[in-house]
This record gives C-alpha cells, sequence and structure tokens, in this order.
C-alpha cells in the first residue's frame, strides 16, 4: 500500500526473493520497470543490498573465541552484538583490538552518562550487522553484514533508473531509520525522514525497494553528490 | 623491579577481570528451552479421505531461562522404520501456534525470558496400499524426535525431545472415531 508522509507518495516495490546471485540493480530496474520517473528516488533496504553481495554468513561458519565470549556479555540483550556470533563477525570485519579497545572506552564513557560511543569506535559493522533473526527467511538463520560500498550500489542504480536519486536505506519498525548510501544532489536528513514509518513494511511483505515519487523540489538540492 | 611491579599488577587485573566476567556470566544466565510434550493436547483431525488423514496435536514450550534465546530450528522426525513397518507412511511437522505456516519451513524467533507458547505437531498418514484404516490396524507405538537447535548468550546447541504417538489414537481417528480425551 502506497504511504503518504509529508505530502509525499511512498511506493514499496514487491520483488522475488534476492539471493547472492542477483545483482541488486538489476532486480530493482526488473520491479520498477515503469514505475520510476526523473524526480523520484529508489530506495533499497541495506540487508536486501548486502545478501545480493553475498555478505551473509550462517553461526556454523564461524569460530568463536575467548573474548566474543566474554565481551557480548556486556552488550545489551537487544542488540546484534549480544550473541557471541554476532560479536565475533563483527571483530573479523573491524578487527579485534579496535573492537575491544572501543568496548573499554564505552563502559568508561557510559560510568559518566555518554552513551553510543562504543558503537561509534567499534566500526561501520558494530551499527549495520543483523544478528540471527535480523533478516527476512530464508536469510533469518544468517549474520547479514552491512553492504559494501552504498554509496556506489546507490550511484548504479540512480545511473540505470535515470531518477533524481536513490538510496540504501535501514529501516526498522521502531521508528529509526539510516541513510546508508545515497547518490544524488538532496537532503538526507530529509529522505532519512520519510522513511520513519518503515514504508519497505515487515518480511512477509517482501517490499525491500521504495519509490519516493516525486520528491525533487520536496527533498531539495542539499547534501551529498555522488 | 619496576618490570616485575607491572607484570605483576597487570596480571591480577587480568584476573580479577576475567572473575569479574565469570561471575556476569553466571548471574545474567542463559535462555533454557523447556518443551512439555508430556502436557500434549489431544489430536484433532485436520483433514481425512480413504488414504490419508492428517491429525495435529498442540504441546506447550516455554523459555525458563535468564535470558531471551533463540530458536533457529525446529523439526520432527518420526521414528518409525518402514523395515519394521510398511503399511503406512507416517511424515511429521511441525510449527509455532501463533505463527501456523503451511510449508516445513521453522522462522527463526527471539522468545524473551519467562515465554510460554504452544507448538504444533501435525502427522500425516498415508496408507501405502489399500485403505487408510486397514493400514493402522497393525501399527505399533512410536516415537516422534522433536529437534531444535537453540541459541542465546553462548554457542548454539541442538537437543531433541521424544514424544510417543499411540497407536490407539491412530487407529480410532483413521476408523473415524474422535480421539477420546478430544471428546472430553
Amino acid at each position: 500500500m502506497n504511504q503518504i508522509k509529508d505530502g509525499i507518495e511512498i511506493v514499496p516495490v514487491k520483488t522475488r526473493i534476492v539471493t547472492p546471485d542477483d545483482d541488486i540493480v538489476e532486480i530493482v530496474a526488473e520491479y520498477t520497470d515503469g514505475l520510476v520517473g526523473p524526480d523520484d528516488v529508489v530506495a533499497v533496504a541495506e540487508s536486501v543490498v548486502a545478501i545480493s553481495q553475498g555478505r551473509v554468513i550462517r553461526p556454523e561458519e564461524i569460530k568463536v573465541g575467548m573474548i566474543a565470549r566474554l565481551l557480548c556479555r556486556l552488550v545489551p540483550q537487544k542488540g546484534s552484538m549480544s550473541s557471541v556470533y554476532g560479536f565475533q563477525t563483527v571483530m573479523n570485519c573491524e578487527g579485534t583490538l579496535r573492537v575491544v579497545a572501543a568496548m573499554l572506552v564505552g563502559m568508561v564513557t557510559k560510568l559518566f552518562g555518554v552513551s553510543g560511543v562504543f558503537y561509534r569506535l567499534a566500526g561501520e559493522q558494530s551499527r549495520l550487522i543483523d544478528d540471527i533473526t535480523g533478516t527476512m527467511p530464508p536469510f533469518d538463520k544468517h549474520i547479514v553484514l552491512g553492504p559494501d560500498r552504498p554509496d556506489d550500489v546507490a550511484a548504479a542504480i540512480r545511473q540505470r533508473m535515470s531518477c533524481f536519486g536513490a538510496a540504501v536505506t535501514d529501516v526498522n519498525d521502531l521508528k529509526k531509520s539510516l541513510i546508508v548510501g545515497s547518490s544524488g544532489d538532496f537532503d538526507r536528513e530529509k529522505l532519512r525522514r520519510l522513511f520513519i514509518d518503515n514504508p519497505f513494511g515487515n518480511d512477509s511483505q517482501k517490499t525491500p525497494v521504495c519509490i519516493v515519487k516525486n520528491c525533487a523540489q520536496y527533498l531539495g538540492a542539499r547534501g551529498k553528490m555522488n | 623491579m619496576t618490570a616485575l611491579y607491572f607484570i605483576t599488577i597487570i596480571t591480577w587485573l587480568v584476573i580479577c577481570g576475567a572473575v569479574i566476567v565469570r561471575l556476569l556470566m553466571k548471574w545474567q544466565g542463559e535462555a533454557v528451552f523447556v518443551f512439555s510434550v508430556a502436557e500434549r493436547g489431544p489430536w484433532r483431525l485436520q483433514a481425512k479421505d480413504e488414504r490419508e488423514m492428517i491429525i495435529a496435536a498442540a504441546f506447550p514450550f516455554s523459555n525458563q531461562g535468564r535470558q531471551d534465546g533463540t530458536l533457529i530450528d525446529v523439526f520432527p522426525r518420526v521414528q518409525l522404520p518402514e523395515e519394521q513397518y510398511d503399511l503406512a507412511r507416517i511424515r511429521a511437522r511441525l510449527y509455532w501456534q501463533e505463527k501456523s505456516r503451511t510449508d516445513d519451513y521453522w522462522e527463526c524467533f527471539i522468545f524473551p525470558k519467562g515465554f510460554r507458547g504452544w507448538l504444533v505437531l501435525e502427522i500425516t498418514v498415508t496408507a501405502r496400499d489399500g485403505t487408510l484404516s486397514a493400514a493402522c490396524r497393525q501399527l505399533p507405538d512410536f516415537p516422534v524426535d522433536i529437534y531444535y537447535q537453540a541459541v542465546s548468550r553462548t554457542d548454539y546447541y541442538i537437543n531433541k525431545v521424544r514424544m510417543i504417538i499411540g497407536a490407539g489414537d491412530i487407529r480410532q481417528l483413521a476408523a473415524g472415531v474422535a480421539d477420546r480425551s478430544e471428546k472430553q
């Protein structure tokens, strides 16, 4: 169902299941054929981009070390790094020393009432990783990393669709949204706010692509340009 | 002297840190999944024809631990080999009652500490030859093992529980008589 947010229409697009064998640009082109105009922004869920890049790993394939076993205990239960597998995967991506140092600094700053330092210091994957259950079936049994070169992916989608802009987004039902990568001369913060209500829907709706219709004027000519 | 002093301090810090984390792990605990197969409800007939019937029964499961836990996979396996009984083919599937589905896929879910819900075990009995009631006439009691892969704060583990399926229940339903416990 289309959503209207701040007068802008957002059209969720249903696709088939995306796998590591797929090219996300081709998937977007196939399922948005005839729907995208020159003033539109095409947004793709970051987890689906990551899946198409093969950035998925089963817990059975992860060799867990003692540090992950100990330190994951210090992460609140709801976090993707609260499991030994999530924590170990982030250490594998960002480096053990960096994550351990970030944890130590984060603990100290938390004593002074400053939270979120760990995730800022531990690297991008600590913020983007989805633990088991974090992604739609059949990837719910996998750990899904954040996408690789999301700005480049957005640029490729924008070029292929000849649209105003493109973005790779991390959106959930907890009123949190993040523009992970983008291409186009627009205000990323305005686009981020449009996605607060998660127009991508839940997993069973299978709508990992959204078209923000005729938003060029609304989003304005600010922000980063790729 | 100074080097020895620092080595001693660092050693003690490491030991103290390890003890604190071990105590934290002990205090935090783990998710503990309990599949209460003994509390199974009555078998209910889902579908039936001359050759095949599908029956289902629910049983409770819970997370009795001190942490949220994830059931990565849950599936049943019928332990009735055809060498021992080849008059009927018996298959099973299982799903969470709140998220019933028509396929054999188990979707991962996080079950918070204190959670209590119901799983549904569905059994399909198919006569290999002849009628269903004839195929079930000599059926023995047989076990169904329910395997589950779970994870919480430590490494994932795979465990199983066993439910015994009473041949009497199957025969009654195959003959068109409702489960006695269902009538009550």
